[in-house]
């Protein structure tokens, strides 16, 4: 019999102003996890059975809250983005990880920052409407490669692609763009304007990298086949299905797709943890499982090598684990 | 997905009428006066009475929802005072009650790009961590001296 349910959890945030944990990410072992939130602090905590244990906490570098926050595929470094408009980058050096680089230049609140899959960029975006590409070199020094605003208002997220050199991105203007590497600059590939009916909070590819779902304020998800993604310059998303989720009236802020299974995980305003199924046959998508938590949820993330645990973030400042057994 | 043969195949899943908060009424927040029963009590009896062709939806957590009028339909300050009239329920009602802060239909010429801030829960949570932004809110909130 297919559950859902809690098993643990801590607090990123005991502070009564400011709880709001705003974004989580496990690093590629699935040993760590890194939270981040309104408390304008990064913490990074041990898996440990079914619990999550502190190992370090990270304040006072950024002057407003931290959106978000991702591990480099390695481990060794992590880039959090916060709403001062600058993204830093931190190296574990010794038993922690230590202050290197502070990346400036986007005018206002960073909204998402990821490395590529293979440490070469990393991606930024804020409300500022641009996505910056920055690349690191063999010092480990970050520059400007490209700066990319195509977007007509504030981008939500970034998201690269598992396997090809092709970069997302998506936001208030309703619009999914990819962008691709022509040999000197990051390019337009694609423009889907409408792309959904409303803001696009978050997307996510599964793993082979041909699927990807999106989710949006207007409560609906959709999924998005890549098509010709070689050469890079002729990659096209298509969509391919579309589900409204019909007993909420509140966004959806987060979407997980399980790197093992066709699960998909959501969490949003109505503060339900839903596990969708995606059929490739059938090109349908199904509800599967849902759980009610105690707050709004803004981020969620199925462990990278554990197929059955999720964490997500919460209003209430509480970093929630879940299992999900089928 | 199959069509269900229901006299309501979609409903529109409002749990409780919208409550509108007179936010005229000084009233509202004095302590001395007895607190009459109210509609959010009366909800609170009725809200596990299911629809019948759709027993399963979640009972919905009751939000509130106003709707507020510019003077002018091209009032340049609507979207403050739409955040104004965010913060000033934040700080009166429950901590997890939801509200909705839209301007009332027709009445003003970017209404849908206002409301669409004012819906946006990150662009809302930032525009009151910022300072400069939350002076402005709360000179709007000091009430007539």
């Amino acid at each position: 019999m297919s559950s859902v349910h809690s098993i643990s959890f801590v607090q990123h945030s005991t502070d009564p102003i400011s709880p709001r944990v705003w974004g989580l990410n496990w690093n590629s072992s699935g040993k760590n996890l890194v939270t981040c939130g309104e408390d304008k602090s990064v913490k990074i905590w041990k898996l440990n059975s079914d619990k999550l244990e502190m190992i370090q906490k990270i304040s006072g570098d950024q002057t407003r809250a931290i959106r978000y926050a991702h591990f480099s595929t390695c481990g060794r470094f992590l880039a959090t983005a916060s709403w001062d408009a600058t993204v830093i980058i931190y190296e574990y050096i010794g038993n922690e990880f230590e202050e290197k680089h502070k990346l400036e230049g986007h005018e206002n609140e960073v909204k998402c920052c990821k490395f590529s899959p293979s440490g070469e960029y990393l991606a930024t975006c804020s409300r500022d409407k641009t996505v910056w590409v920055w690349q690191v070199d063999e010092d480990g020094d970050y520059e400007v490669l490209s700066i990319l605003q195509r977007h007509s208002g504030d981008v939500k997220f970034v998201l690269w692609h598992p396997d090809h050199e092709l970069l997302l991105s998506g936001g208030y203007d309703n619009a999914l763009r990819m962008y691709y590497f022509d040999g000197d600059d990051w390019v337009s590939a694609q423009d889907i304007e409408g792309a959904h009916g409303s803001t696009i909070w978050s997307a996510d590819f599964d793993s082979t990298g041909k699927y990807l779902v999106s989710v949006c304020a207007e409560h609906v998800v959709k999924i998005w086949e890549l098509t010709s993604p070689l050469p890079t310059s002729s990659a096209k998303l298509l969509n391919i299905a579309t589900y409204q989720i019909k007993d909420t009236v509140w966004p959806l802020y987060s979407v997980s797709w399980n790197p093992f299974s066709n699960l998909i995980a959501i969490g949003g305003g109505d503060q339900h943890l839903r596990i969708l199924q995606f059929n490739q046959e059938s090109s349908a998508i199904l509800p599967f499982l849902s759980l009610k938590l105690d707050a709004e949820i803004n981020s969620i993330a199925w462990n990278s090598t554990n197929d059955s645990l999720l964490a997500a973030a919460l209003d209430d400042g509480t970093v929630q684990l879940v299992n999900v057994n089928i | 997905m199959g069509v269900e043969r229901l006299d309501n195949v979609a409903p529109v899943i409002y749990n409780v009428k919208p409550r509108d908060i007179d936010i005229q009424k000084s009233s509202a927040y004095d302590e001395n006066i007895d607190d009459p029963i109210d509609a959010r009590e009366v909800f609170d009896y009725i809200r596990d009475i299911n629809d019948p062709e759709h027993p399963f939806y979640d009972t919905e957590d009751p939000w509130v929802d106003v709707s507020f009028t510019p003077t002018i339909p091209h009032c340049s300050l609507a979207t403050l005072i739409g955040l104004a009239i965010k913060v000033k329920l934040s700080r009166s009602l429950p901590p997890n009650m939801k509200t909705v802060v839209h301007i009332t239909p027709g009445t003003h010429n970017t209404e849908a790009a206002i409301n669409k801030q004012l819906a946006d829960k990150e662009r809302v949570a930032a525009a009151i961590d910022n300072p400069s932004v939350m002076r402005t809110v709360n000179q709007c909130l000091k009430g007539r001296e």
